[in-house]
């Protein structure tokens, strides 16, 4: 009886998770499935646009919209109105402490610039955009520790500071480009991103899959003794030979020394990474663009690194709930148990399964018309 | 019974997280207007159009207007700012112009605009003024006609520049005037959270845009 419930507890943990990924996720899409939503709409007005969003994102922003109006009563409009207050004001302050610190070049208006970037970046980092949601359902794939989730966060962030750099660098100050053809660029490496992050996620669920239904010869004896606590980092003894099937394992993974599966799972990683980061911010190019305008480019580097740092911050924070989520619900069953081979299996095909399809649904959704602003 | 309770929290907390995060990641603006809206009127008192005049926020500008200063001359003038201005009438077509106009809750058909040019000045920054023709114009007589400004996907936070920023043309008919109605935050909250499921989900912008009002007396 107990077992029953416990079971029916862990079936909900597992829909939360993946609901709760597909709910940041959604968020993400919101921005770009409008504007899809608006083409479809043809010349109508932006509510006849909307009215439309075809039925890719719209079965589970209906989801997500559903939760947000159950907490609606006042509370919710006004969190989102001050959120908006806030990053318009930090928007303004932006740009006047790049002026602020033209003026007067003193050590106090660089940090203060640095800063405002900083928290700009964490703001930034609870709405849509910045990979968070792929980067959320990728850990809750593959995260298996902690400082993994961390890092790839970090990562993703760099590069794609690195990205915004890099452009405003090449087409403002090199090819002397107008603002128009800097934002067509961006536009052009988010459909690329986009693609790159769909066939990650492709990857990814084909691994996953590959290992869930891989014949193992574990599935003839039950697991449910327990009788070895291997958990899912790797850690036990690796007592057979390479390429060997493991024979004593709940549940399956690929064959050969643990150090190999460590290096694919980087790989697997440093992929995504690039693939969220080749996408660069359109907050941080404003502001490269405007300390460029004030002759005061380097300002601009500095302000998107802080800003990367606050927005890897906020999106490590995410990623470490849903790794932790993940862990928990592992270790109440029992680390080693077949329930939490269960969970790491449909975490695994589930998360794979949200990176694609994210990827999927924000490049069809890039595939609208260009924004005029 | 220990381990099921934390199971619960566990499920718990993961609910909380989401529902925590996800609202709030849609308010997320990159652009900020700030808009100014004259009614435009025939001489049989039919409204005709709307004058926009949009103002953007300085860190875009400065991302529009980069490399558009060809003579070099540190000044922006109408001329230089014209493959700007043409860009962004052209690719508004696609949004529906970001307006929303309706005579009794039913939408009126806009077309192309026309005069359009965008603006800079040292002061008020960059503008874009372009006129929305109506298809067809249309004399809403005592009904009243509303009118909005704003982005459903959010991405541009469109805001009313203030009580004077919308208005009738001069050569409207006596008695009729624009205002604007009472910001989001003071609407009933049942009737926004009806504007959020109506406006199909992903139209946050519409939480966030005021209606203007046109009334004839």
């Amino acid at each position: 009886m107990r077992s029953a419930v416990r079971q029916i507890y862990l079936i909900a943990l597992t829909f939360a998770l993946l609901a709760g990924s597909a709910g940041i996720g959604m968020a993400d899409t919101t921005t770009t499935g409008a504007a899809t939503a608006a083409t479809t709409g043809g010349t109508a007005a932006p509510e006849g646009g909307a009215a439309t969003p075809s039925t890719k994102p719209r079965s589970l922003l209906g989801q997500r919209d559903a939760t947000a109006g159950r907490r609606g009563n006042g509370v919710l409009d006004r969190v989102m109105v001050w959120v908006e207050t806030r990053q318009h004001e930090l928007n303004r302050q932006l740009t006047g402490s790049v002026k602020a610190l033209k003026q007067q070049g003193s050590a106090w208006a660089g940090l203060v610039l640095a800063g405002i970037a900083f928290l700009y970046g964490v703001l930034h980092a609870a709405g849509p955009g910045h990979g968070k949601a792929i980067i959320t359902s990728y850990v809750l794939a593959d995260g298996r520790t902690l400082r993994r989730g961390v890092a790839i966060s970090f990562l993703a962030g760099f590069i794609q500071a690195l990205s915004a750099i890099v452009l405003v660098a090449i087409l403002a100050i090199v090819l002397k480009s107008t603002g128009l053809a800097i934002q067509a660029t961006s536009n052009r490496l988010e459909q690329a991103s986009y693609a790159l992050i769909a066939v990650v996620g492709a990857w990814l669920l084909w691994r996953a899959l590959a290992e869930a239904f891989r014949p193992s010869p574990a599935a003839a004896h039950s697991h449910a003794a327990g009788h070895h606590a291997h958990g899912h980092d790797h850690k036990h003894d690796h007592a057979q030979k390479e390429g060997e099937p493991c024979d004593h394992c709940g549940h399956s993974h690929l064959p050969g020394p643990a150090e190999l599966e460590g290096a694919w799972s980087w790989r697997k990683a440093l992929a995504l990474a690039m693939a969220v980061g080749v996408r660069p911010c359109t907050g941080a190019i404003i502001v490269l663009v405007f300390a460029l305008g004030q002759g005061m480019f380097w300002a601009g580097v500095g302000a998107t690194f802080a800003m990367a740092l606050g927005t890897a911050i906020a999106v490590s924070v995410l990623a470490s709930m849903a790794i932790g989520a993940r862990e928990l619900a592992m270790r109440m069953t029992g680390t080693g148990s077949v329930w939490a081979g269960r969970i790491e299996t449909a975490a695994g095909i589930g998360g794979s399964g949200l990176v694609l399809l994210l990827g999927v649904v924000l490049f069809l959704a890039s595939l609208g018309p260009a924004r005029p602003f | 019974m220990k381990i099921d309770r934390a199971i619960l929290v566990g499920l718990l907390a993961t609910l909380a997280s989401t529902v925590a995060v996800a609202p709030v990641a849609t308010a997320h603006p990159h652009v900020w207007i700030g808009a100014a809206t004259e009614v435009l009127y025939e001489a049989t008192g039919a409204v005709s159009g709307f004058r926009h005049a949009w103002t953007f926020d300085e860190g875009y500008a400065s991302l529009a207007t980069e490399g558009l200063d060809t003579n070099g001359d540190g000044k922006f003038d109408r001329d230089e700012l014209k493959p700007l201005a043409q860009e962004n009438v052209d690719s508004l077509k696609e949004f529906g112009y970001f307006t929303d106009a309706k005579i009794e809750g039913e939408k009126i058909e806009l077309i192309d605009p026309i005069d359009y040019y965008a603006e800079y000045d040292p002061t008020a920054g960059l503008s874009l003024h372009f006129t929305l023709p109506l298809k067809a114009p249309v004399n809403p007589g005592t009904l009243s006609l509303t009118f909005a400004v704003y982005d459903p996907s959010y991405f541009i936070a469109f805001a009313f520049a203030g009580k004077d920023s919308v208005k009738v043309a001069a050569n409207a008919p006596k008695g009729c005037t624009a205002s604007l109605a009472a910001p989001p935050a003071e609407q009933d909250q049942a009737a926004l959270d009806e504007a959020f499921f109506s406006s199909a989900g992903g139209a946050v912008g519409a939480l966030h845009s005021q209606d203007a009002v046109v009334i004839c007396k």
